[in-house]
């Protein structure tokens, strides 16, 4: 048998992995986990999803939603936005929030270097992995 | 989970939901001022939503944590800040032993709420921990803090000790703040300037047309002779057809009370049991933590409400919370 914990641990280590579907078979018990933008995509944590990665100065990043929910560029209606194009950014800073059942998460950049590109508008509702952002790092 | 008080700020003292029950032995109720903020602030370290909090009035304290911490701060921007790195609101943060927090400018609003996971281990009162301070009960000794008092915590719940756990387990020198956070839609710069709602008072009938007119048609200043007792007004006077004389009857949190000087008093949390001068309104109670939030200074207007709009504006708040509510089970 394969455990909760083992099958939650799976699901982190495909999600950081560049691969799409992962099957095992041990005895006559087998489990299946695929990549995809259903729920179990929530069990991801931003960072781990996006895993830490390497770039050439120059190319262009694209920020990736870590989670489904609604897009906003400020902290509040009255607030200036996280970031616009042109914008510099580091690992660190937070671009945007995305809300879900009320509560508000904020992805960071992951990358340094200049936003050249937003990809989605205020109050729209995102996909996991949809591309939000273009950085120009 | 604990800290010590390096220094007391202008008033902090610990309030809950307030002693209900009491007033007609003439205990009054207390309790926190904004009651939004302070569910918020102990639905983050996932504590029961009547727990206690400190409220931090304007200026705020500078505490030593003494452990490992999960705190929350909500309410009033007072600018936190721990071992000089400003520290998001409205989310649970881990603060490691020795962090020291601090408070710096008041940007928005009045009073800051600092929850702890596990509640404040004081002692029950009349079934709260609130402090009233004018009748030296509960909180902690019946007082505002001073330097030098320890608050410990009582037992923090599995949620947030799993919380703890992964937030300092992410890196942490001073404290980590999780990365999601509640918002406060009662505090938006929309809201705050929204008139105040108000339903008849029991005398209201008894006021001049004019007064009566003035008070939904023109602005109120909040004077600095405001406190948790209550919010002083001034602006047109507000007169009485003819003299009353009448018997102090009941009085609560948001009722607005005319002296014979005609300036209003609206009472807030720590208001006495009865109250004798003609109340000629009283704040519905969807807009009394918003009320709470402003400071002496703030102009202030007035609208009438119908009840169903009052009861309505109520049941909005409530659904919004227990939304949070599930949002956050699914969290831990």
């Amino acid at each position: 048998m394969i455990s909760i914990e083992e099958i939650k641990d799976l699901m982190k280590t495909l999600d950081a992995s560049s691969l799409q579907r992962l099957e095992i078979k041990n005895g006559d018990c087998s489990l299946t986990i695929e990549k995809g933008n259903s729920g179990k995509a929530m069990v991801a944590t931003p960072s781990a999803q996006r895993g830490k990665q390497e770039f050439r100065s120059g190319a262009m990043v694209e920020i990736k939603a870590p989670m489904v929910g609604t897009f906003y560029a400020a902290a509040d209606p009255e607030a200036e936005p996280f970031v616009e194009v042109g914008s510099a950014v580091n690992p660190d800073t937070v671009v945007c929030v995305l809300e879900a059942m009320k509560l508000f998460t904020e992805v960071t950049a992951d990358c340094g270097g200049e936003i050249a590109e937003i990809l989605v508008k205020n109050g729209d509702f995102v996909e996991y992995g949809q591309p939000l952002f273009k950085v120009k790092v | 989970m604990s800290f010590k008080v390096l220094s007391p700020g202008l008033m902090s003292t610990l309030q809950d939901f307030g002693r209900q029950g009491y007033q007609k032995e003439g205990v009054n109720n207390s309790g926190a001022m904004d009651i939004i903020s302070l569910r918020l602030a102990n639905m983050l370290v996932g504590n029961d939503e009547h727990e206690a909090a400190l409220e931090i009035t304007l200026a705020g304290p500078t505490l030593e944590f003494t452990a490992d911490t999960l705190i929350a701060i909500t309410g009033a921007d007072l600018s936190p800040m721990i071992d000089g790195i400003s520290v998001k609101m409205n989310r649970p943060v881990a603060v490691v032993a020795g962090s020291v927090l601090k408070f710096g400018g008041c940007l928005k609003g009045c009073r800051a709420y600092l929850s702890m996971a596990g509640g404040y281990d004081v002692p029950m009162v009349m079934g709260s921990k609130s402090t009233y301070v004018r009748g030296s009960v509960g909180g902690y000794q019946g007082r505002a803090l001073a330097k030098g008092d320890v608050l410990g915590s009582g037992q923090a719940g599995s949620y947030a000790r799993h919380l703890l756990k992964y937030l300092l387990c992410k890196g942490a020198r001073s404290f980590r703040a999780a990365s999601w956070y509640v918002s406060l839609p009662h505090l938006s710069g929309k809201e705050m300037r929204r008139p105040i709602g108000i339903l008849q008072g029991l005398q209201m009938g008894a006021f001049s047309d004019e007064s009566l007119h003035d008070l939904l048609t023109k602005q109120f200043t909040i004077t600095n002779a405001s406190d948790r007792m209550g919010y002083r007004l001034e602006g047109p006077r507000l007169l009485l057809k003819e003299q009353l004389e009448m018997i102090s009857e009941i009085a609560v949190f948001g009722t607005v009370q005319v002296p014979a000087d005609g300036n209003p008093i609206i009472l807030m949390a720590d208001h006495q049991s009865i109250a004798g001068y003609p109340k000629i309104a009283q704040v519905i109670g969807a807009d009394l933590p918003r009320l709470a939030q402003m400071r002496p200074g703030t102009k202030i207007s007035f609208r009438e409400v119908p009840l169903k709009e009052a009861e309505e504006q109520l049941l909005e708040m409530e659904r919004y919370l227990s939304s949070l509510k599930i949002a956050l089970k699914h969290k831990a």
